[in-house]
């Protein structure tokens, strides 16, 4: 279980994120949503010990340091791969420093992808990075995959494919924390949808709950962050004098 | 447990064989660009595609190894002149033969006084180093944040050992080449210095030997 209880964080007297407090439990596949400089990326970085904050993030009641956070992988639209290093120095890089390297897991989607195993990432087109950026994620054999803005730069076909192919290769053991903004795409994916406003955790939700309900997740997250569907018809309105 | 081995001493993919070093672009050093290396110091349409064939070829390790044959250069120099300032005046030449004589009394400067600055040079090294460091750590989070994987491996020693371990080792042979240049010059002065000319204290300051003094010492 990964526990965030009263995280905060402010970057130069800004609160970035504020008394956040959250659980991820094992097998649970979470989206994490949140308009642009609502504090997602802050809450990752900050579980992943990039970032100092104050309030504390346990893994199974324990702290994160250097001996528990190879149980946490990171994809990231920054990308995190060595530019320089083949997808095969790659593999031996991750056999040598994270236990659980998953081998067959990294062969069978670079396979998929059908990406070169022995060409630098510099040279692979932006798709190409991202695939292998989250390829790496979900085979550095972690508990908890941290994906943030995996998908910036895909086109909607290879998007589906990892949709498909995540929720077809994922143990029970494994969760995902996926920040996104492409809500829609993956509603069908998500089972928990966790939401960020200007620093606040403003809903925690389950996906199963929304369809008892008979509410998509879209219309569920508009609610919550109190979208008025006529605001550009009314902006509209003010420019052009309701001509 | 640290494995040092060769490729362990640089970033991951870092191929200090292949990579250019001395391609500046602001205060970065940008070897990966080729546009941007053209960009910005040559004229409005220079190319510099020429100087690359004939310069580009400079790596990392081959700017070591000439970083070092440039220290051992200037080090014998100011060796040599540590020597001459040592025995000025012990002989005098006899007109017209040119035969030399001993002058009585004389005693040579002490090696410590002679020495001081004389392995000033190591400080060029120590700037290639520093730089070929800062070139390391920033490989980690240009182009992208490998540094988020370097924070998530085992060993807190991995990163600053990929980063610092190369810069280190040149360091390292810098100093073994300054003992071994001081060792010579040492066994050259007692060599070749007359027994009842040298002075009393033969100690050398080691940490002189590194300072900058003035040239005009040399002439005192």
């Amino acid at each position: 279980m990964l526990k965030i209880e009263g995280l905060t964080k402010k970057y130069g007297g800004r609160p970035a994120l504020s008394d956040v407090s959250l659980s991820l439990g094992p097998g649970e596949i979470i989206g994490l949503f949140g308009e642009n400089g609502a504090g997602k990326t802050t809450l990752i970085k900050s579980i992943l010990q990039l970032t100092p904050y104050s309030g504390s993030i346990t893994l199974d009641g324990e702290k994160i340091t250097r001996r528990n956070i190879a149980r946490l992988s990171f994809a990231t639209s920054e990308h995190s791969f060595f530019p320089d290093l083949s997808p095969a120095g790659h593999a031996d890089f991750y056999r040598e420093h994270f236990a659980a390297f998953r081998e067959k897991r990294f062969e069978g989607l670079m396979d998929f992808f059908a990406l070169p195993m022995h060409r630098r990432p510099r040279s692979f087109s932006a798709g190409q990075q991202n695939q292998f950026e989250i390829i790496l994620a979900l085979c550095q054999g972690a508990d908890y995959i941290l994906m943030d803005e995996p998908f910036a730069g895909n086109d909607i076909f290879n998007r589906e494919d990892f949709y498909k192919l995540l929720a077809g290769i994922l143990e029970p053991s494994e969760t995902v924390l996926l920040s996104t903004h492409l809500i829609e795409e993956i509603s069908g994916f998500v089972g928990r949808a966790v939401m960020l406003h200007r620093g606040k955790l403003i809903d925690d939700v389950q996906v199963s709950e929304l369809e008892e309900r008979g509410i998509s997740l879209i219309d569920h997250v508009k609610e919550a962050y109190d979208y008025r569907g006529d605001r550009v018809s009314k902006a509209l309105d003010s420019i052009t004098g309701g001509e | 447990m640290l494995d040092i081995r060769w490729d362990k001493l640089f970033p991951p993919g870092y191929h200090p064989t292949k990579k250019k070093l001395f391609y500046m672009k602001g205060i970065l050093i940008d070897y990966d660009d080729p546009e941007a290396r053209n960009r910005g110091f040559f004229e409005v349409g220079g190319d510099i595609s020429d100087e690359e064939k004939a310069f580009g070829h400079l790596t990392e390790l081959g700017s070591a190894v000439m970083v070092l044959c440039i220290f051992i250069f200037v080090s014998v120099l100011w060796l040599s002149a540590a020597y001459n300032l040592a025995v000025r005046g012990m002989y005098s030449r006899l007109y017209p033969s040119g035969e030399k004589l001993l002058n009585e009394g004389f005693i040579a400067k002490p090696m410590g006084f002679c020495l001081q600055g004389s392995l000033r040079g190591i400080w060029f090294v120590v700037v290639f180093c520093i730089t070929c460091a800062l070139i390391h750590y920033l490989y980690f989070v240009r182009s992208s944040k490998s540094i988020f994987v370097m924070k998530r491996i085992g060993s807190p020693f991995e990163l600053h050992l990929r980063c610092l371990g190369f810069p280190l080792l040149v360091l390292a042979a810098a100093l073994m080449l300054c003992a071994l240049m001081i060792l010579i010059f040492r066994a050259y002065y007692f060599v070749h210095i007359p027994e009842q000319c040298l002075p009393q204290d033969t100690s050398i300051d080691v940490p002189g030997l590194f300072r900058f003094v003035s040239a005009d010492r040399l002439l005192s």
